[in-house]
């Protein structure tokens, strides 16, 4: 019975999709988030910035919340501070910066774009867990609400909160290229719209890193970090040999696409690897795409 | 001018309906024929003078019923001709004499249709008594080789009669006193085509001669036809193969006709699933000879696990079945293997675009039959030639094989062997090119040995012991396997009573014993499952349960009219019992009734209500918790109407309550919060109609239509919580019709309708950004919305060759053919914000043969 369920669950998979592919930015998203540090330590204060895709000249919104379940503290968020938030653009400073105030109280740690997200890891965080649990810590979870007047991505992201000996980094990515062609960051791109070109992220010089891990049989393994590859444009399709059923990577520090943009204009690409301990970096390029 | 009576018959072809006196036992299962009635008894009408005065030709299209003597007991005119023919015809059918139709059990009555022929003929020269014998031959039926028995041969030179016999029960005939020289024979008989030949008779010598005839109803293997139903079973319909081979959209496959009858929801995809008047696939049971077997399908749902050669028939039981059944609360379906064994081998070989599949069956000297069947499919290889290189698909591949012994004493005691088994794969091809099998591998195999022994006139034993074995692995690559695998013994065993027509009393046990055991590995899995970010590590288990489920039961039959068929009432008990290794005990008992009582020649009403348990089925097996028994109560209420000689119509109400369910793992169960809690209740509720055209005139064809709701709720103190059952369809119509053209074509075509199925729909998702996924926000009301409504239109034509040792049919189906795109499921995008459906099966031409030769 079990084989008669999963049939049509596979058959299904093989058919042609004309749904967006989750790659195509074509509505508001919140593609990356990057914690700094990485894995902070309870005390440690951790400034955010993020990726985002805002179709258009739009007003937006973000919404932050922050805490670290299972801590002695909890998640406890009073979603009413934001009922009596009143508008922040009619505010004099002396108002939002009280506004703002409630909301770290209330357990909100940003509101762009006024309030940059930038979140106190309470120090009582790992509180009641033995020594060796510290090392692996408690997860943090970041709440982000993107907004238009359309439009809402909803989002959440872990940080993990240890004391850990060898905390987790960002991983950089220290080189993009263009067909083999070396781009530098922040660099114009031209492209033709109709053209195939193959981008080539690599990551920086020890972004891969190698850390301890204890099994729960309390055996201590040297690991080094599994990255893995998102990548996003708005202009035309991104095509990889290695979505599907990829499973291996002979070369995990670089990733390789191919993007044919198919409109003349404006665009962009962005490559974000995530090293699967909560860590996250990206490239963004900005395109001028010609007539074909 | 004399007058020769032709008479041309449909004998045993296009509806062979068992009727008349039930069979003994109180479970009956309505067993195909094992052996065809045959005319041995011909009896000339006198030619209506008017008729013969207009010098008018004319046949009469009868139905004749004969009983398990042999005796007509009736004759009804379903073509009448007129001029006195009508009147001519019944007279003289009605004093036929038949060797009697029998099947497993003995001797029973049926009816058969009947064309009595009047031609006008030159006058017939007088054989001369006392001559030599200077012709002889025999009579042979064309393909099958059979000597035809009872056959009418005329010799005639220029028009004029010069010998005449009849052929013995060989086959053969002798002439005496035909001169030397050129004659024509003409052979007729019930049954065959008339068979001619030229002769040479040659001076002072016997000449030898066969005439072949050919049958006028070669694929009717007798099977009683539908809605001739028989208690215990409220609604048991049982399917005429001649029908079944013609339904478009099977295959060819017997089985699959009964996703075209009422009560039975339409499956997606053609996935096969039973869905029983609202029932959940796993409550309904699936047997073999009355031997459970794991599926009725192969993967892909295109076949049925057996070689359809050797079934003779499928008993379809959505409702209130007997006592003999259990172990489930949905539906049954009983797969009756072959009891018909020909005297000379007969081997056939049938292939099309899915698979193909060879079967032999004969005797080893008279008092043992036996059959075997063999099928391998190559539908994937198909699409690797068809699709290479363009793209990833999966595709099934089965294999399936059949083999049974069987002694033919009738009247001692009865033995039998029958052993059949399958495997399937699910191939899975990448869009690179490689190949994998996912490590999908689903195995069955089943050893059943019968043995019945007449204890006295009236006392019968029956015992059944089967030996299986199941295996399932699933995996993918290093990542990922799942083992299971299942032992059992069954036992069934009876004693069936039947002191009078009027009384019949049925006891026995219906055991099973099995193992069922489980391993799993992961290559790497969270450790926090909850954690996106948990480091992961090798996992590993297994466990295994040994269920044993003893399960007595008891049903008495009473007849208490004179005419015993009129009314009858059937009263059981079945205990369940559930004794498991994790020290599980669970007990229960199921009091069910049914009777039929025919208030009118006709008019039949019948009902049927009672308690149906269901011990731990799938995954519930393992992780049921304190799961024990599900139960249904189920009842129906009808009446049959008998429209004339072809027609019937049926209509059935019913109505299932369910409880007990284990809501935490059931297929088409939500997710419950009462994990592991047997806490879960239904109901499902509707009306079924059929009406029916039997194979009457080269037509048959049926509409049913079901009008159904099924429910669940997981949280029966919450009135508010009840959802429509995810197989829930409004509305279910199926069109069936077929007509047997000249010359051997046969066209059919079949329409559904069906409405679309509930699902619950997700507005939006919620991104984890650690996982790259977005995790869908679904309805808080559960199946709230519909896939649009199913229709599509199934056509089938088929030719048939006869030649004098064999026989090719060949066939051509069309599988929605207007090219339908009916949604079967939905995909949502990656965030939960737009969604598609994927579309069925297009339109589908597949091509094939089947390959008959007598050897």
């Amino acid at each position: 019975m079990a084989l008669m369920l999963l049939l049509p669950v596979l058959l299904p998979g093989c058919s042609p999709s004309t749904l967006a592919e989750e790659w195509q930015l074509d509505r508001l998203r919140l593609l990356a988030i990057r914690a700094d540090p990485a894995e902070p330590q309870p005390g440690e204060t951790v400034t955010f910035t993020s990726l985002s895709y805002v179709p258009g000249d739009v007003d937006w919104t973000a919404v932050w919340l922050a805490c670290v379940a299972g801590s002695a503290t909890g998640c406890a968020f009073d979603p009413s501070v934001l009922d009596d938030l009143g508008d922040l653009s009619t505010m004099s400073p002396e108002e939002q910066a009280a506004a703002f105030a409630a909301l770290q109280a209330a357990g909100f740690i940003g509101f762009e774009p006024m309030l940059s997200p930038t979140w106190a890891v309470p120090s009582d965080a790992l509180d009641g867990l033995t020594a060796d649990e510290t090392l692996e810590g408690l997860s943090g979870t970041v709440q982000v609400s993107l907004t238009t007047a359309d439009d809402t991505e909803l989002v959440l992201k872990d940080v993990p909160v240890s004391l850990a000996p060898t905390p987790n980094h960002n991983p950089d990515i220290g080189a993009f290229a263009v067909d083999d062609a070396t781009l530098v960051l922040g660099a114009a791109l031209t492209v033709s719209a109709g053209q195939s070109y193959d981008l080539k992220a690599t990551l920086a010089d020890g972004a891969l890193e190698t850390y301890t891990y204890r099994t729960q049989d309390g055996v201590d393994e040297e690991r080094t970090e599994e990255v893995s590859w998102r990548w996003y444009t708005d202009d035309g399709r991104l095509e990889s040999t290695d979505f599907g059923f990829s499973s291996t990577d002979d070369t995990p520090s670089e990733d390789v696409i191919t993007w044919t943009p198919d409109a003349a204009g404006d665009a962009v690409v962005h490559a974000v690897v995530l090293d699967g301990r909560g860590g996250m970096g990206w490239w963004s390029v900005a395109a001028t795409v010609t007539g074909g | 001018m004399t007058l020769l009576l032709l008479f041309l018959s449909l004998l045993m072809s296009p509806a062979l309906a068992q009727d008349g006196p039930v069979a003994p036992d109180a479970a009956a299962e309505l067993p195909p024929l094992v052996k065809d009635p045959a005319l041995i008894e011909f009896v000339p009408a006198p030619y209506p003078a008017e008729a013969q005065a207009a010098g008018i030709s004319a046949s009469v299209h009868l139905l004749i019923s004969v009983d398990a003597t042999g005796a007509v007991t009736g004759v009804q005119v379903l073509t009448p001709a007129g001029h006195g023919f009508d009147e001519a015809a019944v007279t003289a059918a009605s004093a036929f004499r038949f060797t009697p139709a029998e099947d497993a059990s003995g001797p029973v009555a049926v009816d058969i249709e009947f064309d009595y022929g009047f031609t006008l003929a030159p006058a017939e020269a007088a054989a001369p008594a006392e001559q030599p014998i200077t012709l002889e031959g025999e009579l042979r039926e064309m393909a099958t080789q059979v000597p035809v028995q009872g056959a009418h041969i005329r010799a005639t030179r220029d028009g004029v009669q010069v010998g005449e016999a009849t052929s013995d029960s060989a086959g053969r005939f002798e002439m005496r006193g035909v001169e030397p020289g050129s004659v024509r024979l003409l052979a007729v008989h019930p049954g065959h085509q008339d068979g001619e030949a030229a002769v040479e008779v040659t001076a002072g010598e016997v000449t030898h001669v066969t005439v072949w005839l050919r049958s006028l109803g070669y694929h009717d293997g007798l099977v009683a036809t539908y809605d001739k139903e028989r208690p215990p079973e409220v609604t048991r319909r049982t399917l005429s193969m001649t029908e079944i081979r013609q339904v478009p959209g099977t295959f060819g496959d017997p089985v699959r006709v009964i996703q075209s009858l009422p009560g039975a929801a339409r499956a997606p995809f053609s996935s096969g699933l039973l869905v029983l008047r609202g029932a959940n696939p796993e409550d309904s049971n699936v047997y073999v000879d009355g031997v459970e077997v794991p599926l009725i399908y192969h993967l892909g749902g295109f076949r049925s696990i057996l070689n359809p050669n050797f079934i003779d028939s499928v008993d379809y039981l959505p409702g209130t079945y007997g006592t003999h059944y259990g172990r489930s609360t949905g539906g049954v379906v009983d797969i009756k293997t072959t009891s018909k064994y020909p005297d000379r081998p007969e081997t056939s070989w049938r292939t099309d675009f899915l698979d193909s599949g060879a079967y032999v069956h004969g005797r080893i000297g008279k008092k043992i039959g036996f059959a075997a069947g063999v099928r391998k499919s190559y539908l994937d290889l198909l699409l690797k030639a068809v699709l290479n290189g363009t793209g990833a698909y999966a595709a099934p591949r089965w294999f399936d094989y059949q083999a049974k012994v069987e002694s033919l004493d009738s009247g001692s005691d009865q033995l039998s062997a029958f052993v059949f088994g399958f495997q399937d794969d699910l191939i899975v091809r990448f869009g690179d090119g490689s190949e994998d099998q996912l490590g999908t591998h689903y195995s069955s195999h089943r050893l059943v040995l019968r043995y019945a022994h007449p204890l006295s006139d009236t006392l019968k034993l029956e015992i059944q012991p089967a030996f299986g074995v199941d295996g399932t692995r699933f995996g993918f690559g290093s990542l990922f396997t799942f083992d299971e695998s299942k032992l059992l013994v069954d036992l069934r065993g009876s004693l069936q009573w039947k002191p009078t027509t009027h009384v019949g009393v049925s006891v026995g046990l219906d055991g099973e014993a099995s193992r069922e055991g489980y391993s799993i590995a992961v290559g790497s899995v969270p450790v926090d499952g909850d954690n996106a970010l948990s480091e992961s590590e090798p996992f590993a288990t297994e466990a295994g349960v040994w269920q044993f489920t003893p399960d007595p039961y008891v049903e008495g039959t009473l007849r208490p009219l004179h005419d015993a068929d009129r009314l009858a009432l059937i009263l059981g008990a079945r205990l369940d019992l559930l004794v498991r290794s994790d020290v599980k005990v669970a007990a229960a008992a199921d009091p069910r009734f049914a009777g039929r009582f025919e208030v009118f020649k006709g008019g039949t009403l019948k009902a049927g209500t009672g308690l149906y348990n269901e011990p731990p089925q799938g995954i519930d097996v393992y992780f049921g918790g304190d799961a024990g028994f599900e139960r249904a109560w189920a009842s129906e209420l009808g009446w049959e109407q008998k429209i004339g000689p072809a027609i019937s119509a049926d209509v059935t109400g019913f109505y299932r309550w369910m409880d007990q369910l284990n809501v935490s793992s059931g297929f088409g169960e939500a997710p419950g919060s009462t994990d592991g809690a047997a806490s879960g209740v239904g109901r499902a509720y509707g009306m079924e109609v059929m009406l029916r055209h039997a194979l009457v005139d080269r037509f048959f064809g049926w509409v049913s239509y079901t009008l159904s709701h099924s429910e669940r709720n997981d949280t029966p103190d919450d009135p508010a919580g009840w959802y429509d059952y995810e197989f829930d369809q409004t509305h279910i119509l199926t069109a069936v019709a077929g007509y047997r053209l000249p010359l051997d074509f046969e066209f059919s075509g079949r329409f559904q309708y069906v409405t679309g199925n509930p699902y619950t729909p997700y507005d939006g998702g919620l991104y984890y950004m650690d996982s790259g996924r977005y995790y869908g926000f679904p309805s808080a009301n559960t199946n709230s919305a519909r896939m649009p409504a199913y229709n599509a239109l199934d056509l089938r034509i088929s030719k048939l060759f006869t030649f004098t040792h064999w026989q090719i049919e060949c066939f051509a189906d069309v599988l929605n053919a207007y090219n339908r795109k009916n949604p079967e499921f939905i995909r949502y995008n990656y965030d939960y914000t737009d969604h598609e459906y994927i579309t069925g099966l297009p339109i589908i031409p597949s091509l094939g043969f089947e390959a008959r030769v007598n050897l």
